[in-house]
């Protein structure tokens, strides 16, 4: 039963982990805390369902999602954020935009697909299989091996790759990477591309998991997966992961040993005792001083 | 190579640049002094598009580049070792280096640079896999100075080299710059340390106020009474 739950849970967890990904990144090189990540997330989920049901097929309509959600968060950095930064208006400001822009995609998804919940087709249909008395679906499998190699593909192009070594350099000092000849407005660019696509690939991992998707889908998830940010470590890839796999896991143990109300306050309780004990999360770097 | 014309910059309220000529000819090491908050690192920051002229003119080798962003500065030839050193310092030295040559493509040239600058500062080549935050003030500044190299510039802006290094650092870090020139880079140096910049330079100019006061030849800047005693701390 626990083993069931632990897998159940990691699977899910994937799916956090993925969005994130998202958070982490913006955020290190930002310093910001993104909060329209969830609508950006559920934007992914509402496409792919729209191009897979265009008979796209399943993987160009993903590809297709992707594309478009990525471009997503480019619009999104450049109508909205890229302004405050020229105008070096403060930190919070650009905060608040992102509840705004949130509240934008979200209602803007809802006058284009209605509010109700959407049947959304399994992408991983091969039955289940079973290991002694666990029982895995494959869908959960692909959940959890195309979350996994898309994190590495991510972690490979932050670290062994030029533009990668440009974020990292943007990261720390904007102001010195610029003079080295990198563009980084471009590279801000990038990073919100890249968060766009890893959120549309979760929205479609998790709506194939529930077999639904709706427009209010991102609220929930992207809180939590911010939690999962946090607890990892915000602005760390690895924490982003590891924090997800533990939303994951311990939502689902919620879900069985407490009942099932219980499940999405996990996440929180999980966010307020790391922010106790150890404010920088799991992975996180000292002297974060930007808000 | 790099010709100023009444440049002008204003910082909000403050007229921090009002009226700045000044040229510098190819193979040249040129030193500009002053006090502080006399705008000399504003003049640097107007140079390479960080802060934006208000007025007047910017050419380098024949072309204007008057407010050209700063990403563009490294493509054009020129390079800048920032105030304060800048150095990207999770990162390694090798990384850091990786960066100054963002921009050239040649992997031959590359190579080439990363030879030339660990030529010129052995002690960087033994920090390779380093992070540059593990240095000390003279190994990061090396490490800016190199950083600045890996494009390849024409024309080198040093911005403050020897701010708050020990004092056998700071002859090392002159000795290496005019290595470097006499390796053909044509270098602007910007100093508090008038002694070590003039004793280093072809030609220097004296910035107060956002004007230029004074200019020639360094040696006789060097003599000139009114900048022994303002501020060579002689006289």
């Amino acid at each position: 039963m626990i083993a069931q739950q632990i897998f159940n849970g990691l699977a899910l967890g994937m799916g956090y982990a993925l969005i994130a990904v998202g958070y982490s990144l913006v955020f290190g090189i930002l310093r910001l805390v993104n909060f329209s990540h969830g609508s950006v997330y559920a934007f992914g989920a509402q496409m792919a369902m729209v191009f897979i049901g265009l008979r796209f097929g399943v993987i160009p309509g993903l590809i297709a999602s992707m594309v478009l959600t990525g471009v997503l968060g480019v619009a999104i950095d450049k109508l909205a954020l890229e302004p405050l930064r020229k105008k070096k208006s403060i930190p919070i400001a650009s905060l608040i935009t992102t509840i705004g822009i949130s509240n934008i995609v979200t209602n803007l998804l809802i006058v284009a697909f209605g509010s109700e919940k959407r049947a959304f087709p399994p992408l991983f249909d091969f039955g289940t299989l079973q290991f002694g008395k666990i029982v895995v679906s494959s869908t959960q499998i692909g959940m959890f091996v195309v979350s996994l190699i898309l994190m590495l593909l991510l972690v490979g192009i932050v670290f062994y790759t030029k533009i990668g070594l440009a974020m990292r350099a943007a990261e720390q000092n904007p102001k010195a990477a610029n003079l080295m000849g990198i563009n980084v407005n471009f590279v801000i660019s990038f990073t919100f591309f890249l968060s766009g696509i890893s959120a549309s690939i979760a929205g479609s991992l998790v709506g194939s998991y529930y077999q639904i998707v709706y427009p209010n889908m991102g609220f929930m998830a992207g809180l939590k997966a911010f939690a999962a940010a946090v607890l990892g470590g915000i602005g760390s890839l690895p924490g982003a992961i590891i924090g997800g796999l533990i939303v994951g896991v311990s939502e689902s143990m919620a879900a069985t040993v407490l009942g099932s109300t219980y499940r999405d306050s996990m996440a929180f309780i999980i966010l307020i005792i790391v922010l106790i004990v150890r404010p920088n999360g799991l992975f996180g770097k000292k002297g974060i001083t930007k808000v | 190579m790099l010709k100023i014309t009444d440049l002008n910059t204003h910082y909000g309220p403050i007229h921090a640049l009002k009226g700045v000529d000044m040229e510098i000819g190819k193979g040249e090491v040129v030193s500009l002094i002053g006090s502080n908050g006399a705008g000399k690192s504003t003049l640097l920051n107007t140079i390479v598009g960080i802060a934006r002229s208000s007025g007047g003119r910017v050419e380098f080798m024949g072309k204007e580049i008057t407010n050209s962003p700063p990403h563009t500065m490294t493509k054009l030839g020129i390079s800048i070792s920032p105030e304060g050193r800048e150095v990207f310092p999770a990162l390694t030295v090798e990384e850091n280096l990786r960066l100054g040559a963002y921009t050239v493509n040649d992997k031959k040239k590359i190579a080439d640079s990363y030879e030339r600058v660990y030529q010129i500062f052995p002690r960087l080549k033994e920090r390779i896999r380093q992070s540059a935050g593990t240095l000390s003030g003279g190994e990061q500044q090396m490490l800016a100075i190199g950083r600045a190299l890996m494009c390849g510039p024409e024309l080198l802006l040093l911005d403050e080299p020897s701010l708050g290094l020990a004092p056998n650092f700071v002859l090392l870090i002159f000795d290496l710059i005019k290595e470097i020139n006499r390796q053909g880079v044509t270098i602007l140096l910007i100093e508090q340390n008038a002694n070590m910049a003039l004793s280093a330079s072809n030609r220097a100019y004296v910035l107060e106020n956002g004007k230029v006061t004074m200019s020639g030849d360094a040696k006789e800047i060097a003599n000139d009474p009114r900048i022994k005693k303002a501020y060579l701390g002689l006289g």
